[in-house]
């Protein structure tokens, strides 16, 4: 077990140093400096900010300054906002959007594991169509359009729910939660939904059904390891979206997360911002696609002792 | 007083493609005590009709539309799903064909064997743990202790199968309906398997429903028989008199299709013609490749060692051997499928294994293989026409215009309508689709066909036609024929010499009837022995 | 080559005329294909059936709701909104289908040379998916936005180059399974040459979940795409795809409610439809996935 957690760090530590080399080399490269846009600046100035950030010295030498201030933590002073660095946006705006994506897994994996094994205990009957259709519906309503909907319908339309803001007033998490988890809990559902059909078809759950054992039993202690299988894959990738899909939200119901604040960047050409939160991203996404896939091998049995052995043909 | 009695029992599965009555007005009574042999082919609806009295047929498609199961006085089908699931695993075991599926993988034995303990006897954890480590011993798992914790995946199959034995049986039930235990396991297990039923049955006073397809087997175990086809009853009694003295036409075809006697033709090959095929040292090993943190470490499973062997002209030898002992290696590796890793192998004079790249190519026309799974061997996308044409445009066989004669020959030749040329693989039967399998490799009038299982899939009726198909065309053509298979009935009546395989080596070979007769390796003693022929018991 | 068409013969059903047959039976594939072949042939007609065109503004009316000469009405600069959501459609079906077929051509041939060379050339291609699979690559693709500017041929390369990698999977797998089916292993050992195996043999029955998922990557491309442009960082004014125009609707949601309502609503129905297909397409091809 210890050993592939190991090599899957070895793999996932270079991924990441790739990941913050091209995306350094990328903002770099990019045409117009960042400060294009403002109208000229005096020579000195220019002198001074260069200095400052460093702009002077040749492209390798910027790198590994920065890799290095990185793993102290620190990623650099804002350029936009030179009062401000990027480690204090982070450290202001990551806790908030965590806080969403958790909870948005949390509504998406309960709903659509729920949804996906009622739909499977019973299919082709209306305990199937119902949840399926109401799945369906959430992949076809993305979140930029759910959002507005329910703010219509239950913030401004019932008033029963506020619209914005995040911790400020009570119930404010619901609504940009649901949003958020949606169009996940959807999918999930469907994935749960077709790996539960296909476990309760194998013959290990006839034999438990043999047994005398009651329905409940036989779906949530024999097939429901099995058939959560693909929807443990499914995590990584998930987790990569919900954390890209919370600009969205936090944009729509104006959350002050991380997203916000990432855009700004994208849009005013703050390198060290972009630059920052790309690679804390990144490194949030590589960090749950290795626990989904340690999650994935010690669920199956099988794969814990025999990954390294490999079986005979 | 019967201890279970099924009457009148119909079940039918609604599909998209229509009604299937799978069980038609069935009745049958096991006494207590006593063992009851089920037999039929494959959609007799033995499974069926079992399936249906504990009420495990999937619901959707499949009901049970009459008929009473009376269970120490209750009628099972009447019963609710909460009266139904107390006499599941507690007063009426079940075990079936594969417990490598049969069994959770993900779960340890332990705790699929206490959970029927726990559920029904509500025992405690501990005194389930006792019980459960018992109930291994008794059937014949050693170190039940250290066991207890494995999953079953770290099993062998005949032990799996115990230990689904151990589970139907931990409550002490007094039915057990045996669906196909032994078909999944090696003929020497199978034996062992089969005493262990016999012995428990014994010492329990168990009563049991033993359904197979093997009449041998069940002409062993059973004190009465039911014979089943297309979902009817269509014999009962004793053994001994429906065996030996069957009284409906099934019954009779499915006896004299046993082929439990020695080849029915004469050899067509002479002793003092040259040798046609002959493999010289033929070594195969597989590579199970482990992963050290940093490399890789390998070792070597030999799966073919060291073999050697001659095929005249129009002989046949039958490759015998368990699971593991390499006779589909050794096939696919004669055939070029496989790569060997040292070693000969001569055709009529040529050297075929050291054969490379468009030369090989072009020499396959001269061996050819016939697969065991009739489904799979078969291109699904492609009509019966463009698969028997095929190899002969490739290898330029004849001209373009003489291609649709040739294919109704070869149609012909296997026993199939010229007239369903244009139809596809998934529109035959097993048998059909066996044939089909045939003619292509016929088409090319190879020198050598190697056949790997190619009636294991088939039921016991359609495997005597193509038994006798095989027989007929090697003899025709004057091929050389490799026919690998783990039934040794099937063997005898096929080939002229017999090679006996273990663990990669042929431990002895010879003459067929002089083999049966007087095996001298302890080895082929014990496959020989553990062979279920039809039994008189009186 | 042609089976004989001699009348004595008796015609055989394929597998692909089976799965049609159970692609006519399901209602909701058949409206989804209905509906997706209504919206394009409104996006080629476009030019031509439009009512306005998409930049004509008309100060004095302003916003207004749906009225005969406006059926969807019109946004703050009095622009027709019925031109704009077909005008939209084009942007966003096209970048849906170019994105797909990139996706497609690389995913596919990645797949077969992965599933059919197997052994180390299948484990370092397989390797590379992996780990790109594992990137941000929204994130990757707002910072390309960034720094090249936006563009519509970013757009495409950058969400084709993140959808192959589902198709190089999926195609990889079916090869692979495919590889090891007994017809393939008697192809070979009939001595027939691997072009012919691969075309013959091989592509037919890999064909099927190719055609499922690509039909279902259609509607996540256009998801994507449109939550690009409803960031600010698709497509540029004033041009329109539906992405946009649902961000311009949220901002005036209270006051013009019709503004998001109908560019949401096209833009659901459509991944409906498409949605809808793929399913019945997969319960068509592959009826071992199917509900039953």
């Amino acid at each position: 077990m210890l050993r592939i957690i190991s090599q899957r760090l070895l793999v996932a530590i270079p991924v990441l140093f790739l990941v913050i080399l091209v995306t350094f080399i990328l903002i770099r490269l990019a045409p117009g400096g960042p400060f294009d846009e403002e109208r000229a600046v005096p020579p000195q100035v220019l002198e001074n900010l260069n200095k400052r950030y460093k702009l002077d010295d040749p492209l390798h030498v910027q790198f590994f300054d920065y890799l290095g201030n990185l793993l102290r933590g620190d990623f650099g002073p804002s350029f936009k906002y030179p009062s401000r660095t990027v480690t204090e946006v982070i450290y202001a705006g990551l806790p908030v959007t965590l806080e969403l994506s958790c909870y948005a897994l949390l509504v998406a994996m309960v709903f659509g594991i729920g949804a996906g094994v009622i739909a499977a205990m019973r299919p082709n009957t209306p305990q199937d169509y119902v949840p399926m259709s109401v799945a369906m519906v959430g992949i076809c309503l993305p979140s930029f359009v759910l959002g507005p909907l329910l703010i219509l319908a239950f913030g401004i339309g019932l008033e029963w729910l506020p619209v914005s803001g995040w911790g400020e007033s009570p119930g404010d998490k619901i609504l940009p939660s649901i949003t958020l988890g949606a169009g996940y809990a959807a999918y999930v559902a469907r994935l749960s939904r077709g790996g539960m059909l296909e476990t309760l078809a194998q013959d290990y759950i006839r034999t438990a059904r043999a047994k005398g054992l009651s329905e409940w039993r036989v779906v949530f202690g024999h097939a429901l390891r099995g058939g959560l299988g693909p929807v443990v894959s499914y995590a990584g990738p998930a987790v990569a979206g919900l954390l890209s899909g919370s600009f969205v939200v936090e944009s729509i119901f104006q959350i002050p997360g991380l997203g916000r604040f990432y855009l700004q960047g994208a849009f005013n050409r703050d390198y060290t911002m972009i630059l920052g939160m790309t690679i804390l991203f990144a490194f949030l996404i590589i960090v749950c696609n290795l626990l989904a896939d340690i999650a994935q091998i010690w669920l199956n049995p099988r794969l814990r002792k025999n990954v390294s052995a490999g079986g005979r043909p | 007083m019967a201890l279970l009695s099924v009457e009148h029992l119909t079940s039918r599965f609604y599909t998209r493609d229509g009604v299937i009555t799978a069980v038609d007005d069935v009745s049958f009574a096991v006494e207590p005590g006593q063992v009851l042999g089920i037999v039929g082919e494959s959609g007799s609806g033995k499974s069926v009709a079992c399936y249906s009295v504990l009420g495990l047929i999937p619901s959707p498609p499949g009901r049970v539309e009459q008929g009473r199961a009376l269970f120490a006085g209750q009628d099972l089908l009447q019963m609710s799903a909460r009266q139904l699931r107390q006499v599941r695993g507690q007063k009426i075991g079940m075990i079936f064909q594969d417990p490598m599926t049969s069994l959770n993988p993900h779960m340890t034995i332990g705790r699929q064997l206490t959970e029927p303990l726990r559920v029904h006897g509500r025992l405690s954890t501990k005194e389930a743990r006792l019980r459960a480590i018992a109930a291994l011993e008794e059937v014949g798992i050693s170190h039940p202790q250290q066991r207890f914790d494995s999953f079953p995946h770290e099993f062998s199959g005949g032990m799996r199968q115990r230990v689904m034995i151990a589970m139907a049986l931990i409550n002490k039930p007094q039915l057990l309906i045996a669906d196909e235990p032994t078909t999944a396991l090696d003929v020497t297990v199978q034996a062992q398997i089969l005493q262990l039923i016999k012995n428990l049955q014994r010492d329990h006073n168990l009563s049991v429903i033993f359904i197979s397809h093997d009449l041998g087997v069940v002409s062993h175990m059973a004190d009465q028989v039911v014979v089943m086809q297309k979902g009817q009853v269509v014999e009962r009694g004793n053994p001994d008199a429906v065996f030996f003295q069957p009284q409906h036409a099934y019954t009779q075809k499915l006896v004299a299709a046993l082929p439990n006697s020695a080849k029915p033709s004469a050899p067509v090959f002479q002793e003092q013609d040259p040798i046609f095929l002959q493999v010289e040292h033929l070594n195969k090993s597989y590579r199970i490749g482990g992963a050290g943190l940093f490399k890789r470490v390998s070792t070597r499973i030999p799966a073919v060692a060291d073999i050697s062997l001659q095929v005249r002209k129009g002989e046949i030898l039958g490759l015998v051997g368990e699971s593991g002992s390499g006779k589909s290696t050794l096939g696919r590796t004669i055939a070029r499928l496989l790569e060997a890793d040292s070693g000969r192998v001569v055709l009529a004079g040529r050297d075929i294994s050291a054969l490379k790249g468009e030369e090989l190519r072009l020499a396959r026309r001269d061996f050819q293989m016939i697969f065991q799974d009739p489904y799979a061997s078969l291109n699904p996308r492609m009509t019966v026409f463009d698969c028997l044409a095929e190899p002969l445009l490739v290898h330029k066989l004849v001209e373009k215009n003489r291609v649709l004669q040739r294919v109704n020959e070869l149609m012909d030749e296997v026993g199939l309508d010229r007239r369903m040329i244009r139809k596809y693989p998934h529109e035959f039967s097993g048998g059909q689709r066996q044939r089909i399998a045939i003619a292509r490799a016929l088409a090319m009038r190879p020198k050598l066909i190697i056949a790997d299982e190619p009636v294991s899939a088939l039921d016991v009726t359609i495997q005597a036609q193509i038994l006798n198909l095989l027989l007929q065309l090697t003899q025709k053509y004057q091929m050389a024929m490799i026919f690998i298979s783990h039934d040794l009935a099937v063997v005898r009546y096929l080939s002229d010499r017999v090679a006996v395989m273990q663990q990669g080596r042929i431990v002895e070979e010879g003459d067929t009837e002089t083999l049966f007769a007087a095996p001298q390796h302890s080895y082929t003693r014990t496959l020989l022995a553990a062979i279920h022929h039809l039994h008189r018991a009186g | 080559m042609n089976t004989p068409a001699d009348t004595n013969y008796e015609k055989g059903r394929s597998l692909w005329q089976d799965a049609f047959s159970r692609l006519k039976k399901n209602p909701m594939a058949l409206l989804g294909l209905a509906v997706l072949v209504i919206m394009v042939t409104l996006a080629l007609l476009t030019p031509w059936i439009a009512p306005y065109s998409y930049e004509e503004q008309n100060l004095a009316l302003g916003a207004s709701p749906p009225s005969a000469t406006h059926w969807l009405g019109t946004d703050v600069f009095g622009r027709d909104q019925l031109t704009r959501i077909l005008y939209g459609s084009r942007i966003s079906l096209m970048v849906g289908f170019v994105a797909t077929s990139v996706a497609l051509c690389i995913g596919v041939l990645w797949g077969i040379i992965a599933g059919y060379v197997g052994g180390r050339v299948d484990a370092v291609m397989m390797r590379f998916v992996d780990i790109l699979y594992a990137l941000p690559f929204t994130i990757f693709i707002i910072l390309l936005t960034v720094v090249f500017g936006r563009s519509l041929l970013l757009l495409f390369l950058a969400i084709g180059a993140v959808e192959w990698l589902t198709m190089a999977r999926i195609v990889r797998g079916q090869v692979m399974a495919l590889k090891h089916q007994e017809f393939i292993e008697a192809a070979v050992a009939m001595g027939l040459p691997r072009w012919r195996i691969m075309l013959r043999h091989l592509a037919p029955n890999v064909i099927g979940p190719i055609i499922i998922y690509t039909t279902l990557t259609i509607p996540s491309v256009i998801l994507l795409e449109s939550f690009l442009s409803f960031l600010g960082l698709g497509i540029q004014p004033p041009q329109s795809s539906w992405g946009s125009l649902i961000s311009y609707g949220v901002e005036t949601m209270e006051e013009y409610p019709w503004l998001l309502i109908f560019p949401a609503l096209t833009l659901s129905i459509t991944l409906f439809a498409l949605n809808f297909l793929g399913d019945g397409l997969r319960d068509a091809l592959d009826p071992r996935i199917s509900k039953d």
